[in-house]
């Protein structure tokens, strides 16, 4: 490699020193920055919101009296897009009523496609008709109903972020079992607004 | 924590060595990050994050490095702004990578630390360390942590900050004990190599001031480097194979052949090392230079590693020692002089003449040149003048070695020399050159009667006429004294009687027939007497017995050496003869065999005798005087050699009257 040029100027050396600083400290925000994501789990919904109870609570006639499970994904967001893949190609408990809630813009027609054609019911919503309806902020979130209405389930579908293991199976199971399971943290997208305002400002994460 | 510190912490001093080190891993470090920006574009791609944060994001990582690069005179504080920037990049590959394989991306900020480590700084590493920790500290400190409803694991950090201290002390472990061994080991050599060049140049001012000139050199004959300065004042400048044997040639080709044939002695180790080393070549004179050569094995063993040679400008020695010759010569010469005048100068009368004779050249033949030289050589040592001697001698070798006649220059030397001492004795002799008449008391009284008596005038001015002669007494007084002289040179006791019943003769006539004579004195002394020792084992007396007599016998003058010693050893003569293919079935034969030129029964000659010159020049001289000689002799007995002249060969003046003998005189050593 040939030698970069020395500055010979000392104004010109004291001012690109000078940026130096600027992009030491931008960098050190902007690592931060980058980093909140990687490290902050998003916000779930209260489960005694009555919003978030009524939603949930809203069935097709061929889902009263049995277990409900919403799957709350955003065709935007990676995280979501690989639950999505998941639900399609693993086998789905017996008895159990699924719905996924897509959040887009612009739903994709073969994305949609093959949900309905997995059996489960859509319910596709824009990112402003989710907060509104869901009072949901964030995805991918897993919820868990029984067939009295009631949220046995709230939370994520993997135990750390950009993890493999879906666990929704899982948790179903343990769920309609009668125990409990703990809230996994959610890794995902912020899809509301305002959170995506707060949690990147610069709108960084939105670059594609 | 002091010493935390100072291990943490670099000394201020950046070496030529590091700053050269640390210029090229930085740039390295830099085009490193440059390639980051393709590989996070196609991270992106592969696991469906940003193309567009990535190809917009990584360069503008790259704008503080590329400013520090171009901006910072400090390597060291270049190089950690690419601790900060390794961890930057880092964080973007975790964010570019996001997917099932982000928390294998993870691993790049460990590959990141180690490699952090090639820059030998633990600042470097710290730096990388402390931006991560300011990078979660920010974040927590920044990010409005109200907007979130859900506690963030705080383990999660925990164990972050867990590995990322503990490589960042392994790496830094490494770092410093990088900059310890290596760059450091480079301050050490360098402040070594500097003590090694100060001692170097401290033995370079020894050897370019020292008046010897010291060296070392190998078994294959090639000089040190190092050598003294004054070597070239002497001997010019070193070849450019830096052999000791192509250094000297140019100066004395001699010296260096007898030397390089030492040194192959020395290095095949044939001979012990002392008798090698005594034999190396030790004195070489170039003009009116004399240098010692002395010679130290360096290394245990008979065959040496190393010679070191040590040359030493000897020339006030030598002149020291050539003045304290001359003194003792000139002393010799005095005593001599005063003790026997006639003889003195008949000696100086006759070395003039020969070497004369030997500086004109011409076409002579070769045995009579080694007669001259021969002839020299023995009588400058009866009279004590070594110098020229000592030169005769190793002129004689070099003749009989060559087979060839003096060179001009070793007659111009020996002429040279022989003025030396003419001009050192001139003083002494002055013009009192001519010989003395040597009367005694009764040729005086006999005069004195015959005057009284009234005898014819003719008889009378034949008495006073016979006062030119010489007594042979007079003469064998001479030789006596020479004998007893070179007897006690050689260590052995001696008696010499003098027994002169003969005619006085001419001495000018007569001189070269006595000088010849020396021959047969030197040989009598060191041939035939034995040491102390081998004459008691011969049940004989301790002390040596020669007798001169002269005599006149059945109308010839007998003039004769006899001694009491070993006698001739026929049979050796017998195989010398026989080997040389001269004749020798009877005692005759062997007779002439001893006669011969250049024949001996030594197989080396002295600096007295044995060359086989002498007894040649003896007969040579009787028979050119008019006479003969016989050699008479007994194994374990004794020998006599005889010269007879026939009476009718002496001249009128020289042919006995009825006198009064001269009596037996014995003198001993």
């Amino acid at each position: 490699m040939a030698e970069l040029p020395q500055i010979a100027s000392c104004w010109g050396r004291n001012a690109l020193r000078g940026l130096f600083v600027v992009w030491l400290a931008a960098f050190i925000v902007v690592g931060a920055y980058l980093l909140a994501p990687h490290l902050l789990t998003l916000p779930v919904p209260d489960l005694g919101d009555p919003v978030v109870q009524r939603s949930v609570a809203q069935r097709l006639p061929a889902q009263r009296g049995r277990w409900l499970v919403l799957h709350v994904l955003d065709q935007d967001c990676v995280c979501s897009l690989r639950v999505l893949d998941h639900l399609l190609a693993s086998p789905r408990p017996a008895e159990v009523a699924e719905r996924v809630v897509l959040i887009a813009a612009q739903p994709d027609a073969a994305r949609v496609a093959a949900i309905r054609a997995r059996g489960f019911d859509l319910d596709l919503v824009t990112p402003a008709q989710l907060g509104a309806r869901y009072h949901v902020e964030a995805a991918p979130l897993l919820v868990v109903v029984d067939p009295a209405d009631a949220i046995r389930y709230l939370g994520g579908y993997t135990p750390r972020k950009q993890a493999s293991d879906v666990r929704d199976a899982l948790i179903i199971a343990t769920t309609r079992r009668g125990e409990r399971v703990a809230p996994l943290p959610t890794f995902g997208c912020a899809v509301g607004a305002a959170l995506r305002t707060a949690i990147d400002p610069l709108g960084i994460r939105r670059w594609n | 924590m002091k010493h935390l510190m100072s291990y943490l912490t670099l000394p201020r001093e950046i070496t030529a060595f590091e700053r050269s080190y640390l210029r090229r891993m930085n740039r390295i470090a830099l085009v490193f990050f440059y390639c980051h920006v393709p590989v996070f574009i196609a991270v992106a791609a592969l696991a469906g994050t940003s193309l567009v944060q990535a190809a917009v994001l990584t360069p503008l990582v790259l704008v503080g490095p590329t400013i520090a690069y171009v901006t910072f005179k400090n390597p060291r504080l270049l190089s950690a702004t690419y601790g900060f920037t390794a961890m930057v990049m880092g964080g973007l590959l975790v964010h570019f990578g996001q997917g099932p394989m982000q928390i294998e991306m993870h691993f790049y900020f460990f590959v990141l630390l180690a490699l952090l480590a090639v820059f030998a700084n633990p600042a470097v590493i710290l730096t990388a360390a402390a931006t991560a920790a300011v990078h979660h500290v920010v974040l927590w400190l920044v990010i409005p942590a109200s907007v979130f409803n859900y506690q963030a694991s705080i383990w999660t950090v925990v164990v972050h900050a867990v590995f990322v201290v503990l490589e960042s002390v392994a790496a830094t472990f490494v770092a410093r004990s990088f900059f310890d061994n290596v760059i450091g080991l480079e301050k050490i050599v360098a402040a070594r190599t500097a003590a090694l060049d100060e001692r170097t140049r401290d033995m370079s001012r020894v050897l370019d001031n020292v008046d010897q000139g010291l060296f070392t050199v190998d078994l294959t004959g090639v000089m040190s480097a190092e050598r003294s300065k004054i070597l070239e004042t002497w001997l010019g400048a070193a070849p450019a194979s830096a052999s000791l044997f192509d250094y000297l040639a140019p100066v004395n080709d001699d010296f260096a052949a007898r030397l390089r044939l030492g040194w192959d002695e020395l290095a095949s180790g044939t001979m012990p090392l002392e008798v090698t080393l005594f034999q190396l070549p030790a004195r070489l004179a170039i003009g009116d230079r004399h240098l010692r050569f002395r010679y130290q094995p360096i290394g245990p063993g008979d065959i040496p590693q190393l010679m070191l040679v040590v040359i030493s400008d000897v020339t006030a020695e030598v002149a020291r020692e050539r003045a304290e010759l001359y003194r003792r010569e000139l002393v010799a010469a005095f005593e001599r002089f005063a003790k026997d005048r006639n003889g003195f100068i008949e000696f100086y009368d006759e070395a003039d003449e020969l070497v004369r004779g030997i500086a004109a050249g011409g076409a002579e033949p070769l045995t009579e040149i080694y007669r001259r030289v021969h002839t020299l050589k023995g009588n400058t040592a009866l009279f004590g003048v070594d110098s020229i001697a000592a030169y005769c001698h190793d002129l004689e070798t070099r003749m009989l070695e060559d087979g060839t006649g003096p060179t001009p220059e070793e007659r111009a030397e020996l002429t040279a020399r022989w003025r030396g001492f003419v001009g050192r004795i001139d003083a002494l002799l002055g013009s009192r050159r001519d010989r003395a008449l040597e009367i005694t008391r009764e040729d005086v009284d006999r005069v004195i009667g015959a005057l009284r008596t009234a005898q014819p005038s003719a008889d009378i001015e034949r008495m006073i006429e016979a006062w030119r002669l010489e007594p042979v007494a007079r003469r064998f007084e001479r030789v006596a004294e020479q004998t007893l002289r070179l007897a006690r040179q050689l260590g052995k006791d001696l008696t010499v009687g003098v027994d002169d019943r003969g005619p006085r003769l001419e001495p000018a006539r007569w001189s070269p027939f006595w000088a010849a004579f020396v021959h047969a004195v030197r040989n009598a002394v060191d041939h035939g007497v034995e040491s102390a020792d081998e004459r008691i084992a011969a049940g004989k007396p301790a002390q040596a017995r020669i007798d001169l007599v002269s005599s006149v016998e059945e109308g010839a003058l007998v003039i004769e050496i006899r001694d009491d010693g070993r006698g001739v050893n026929w049979e050796r003569v017998r195989d010398r003869a026989r080997a040389g293919g001269l004749p020798h079935d009877t005692r005759e034969h062997l007779v002439d065999a001893l006669f011969a030129d250049g024949f001996s029964t030594r197989d080396a000659a002295s600096e007295t005798s044995g060359r086989g010159i002498g007894l040649a020049v003896l007969r040579a001289v009787a028979v050119d005087s008019g006479g003969g000689v016989e050699i008479v002799s007994e194994p374990g007995r004794g020998t006599s050699v005889r010269f007879s002249f026939p009476l009718a060969r002496l001249s009128e003046a020289e042919r006995p009257r009825p006198t009064t003998a001269t009596p037996a005189t014995r003198m001993t050593a």
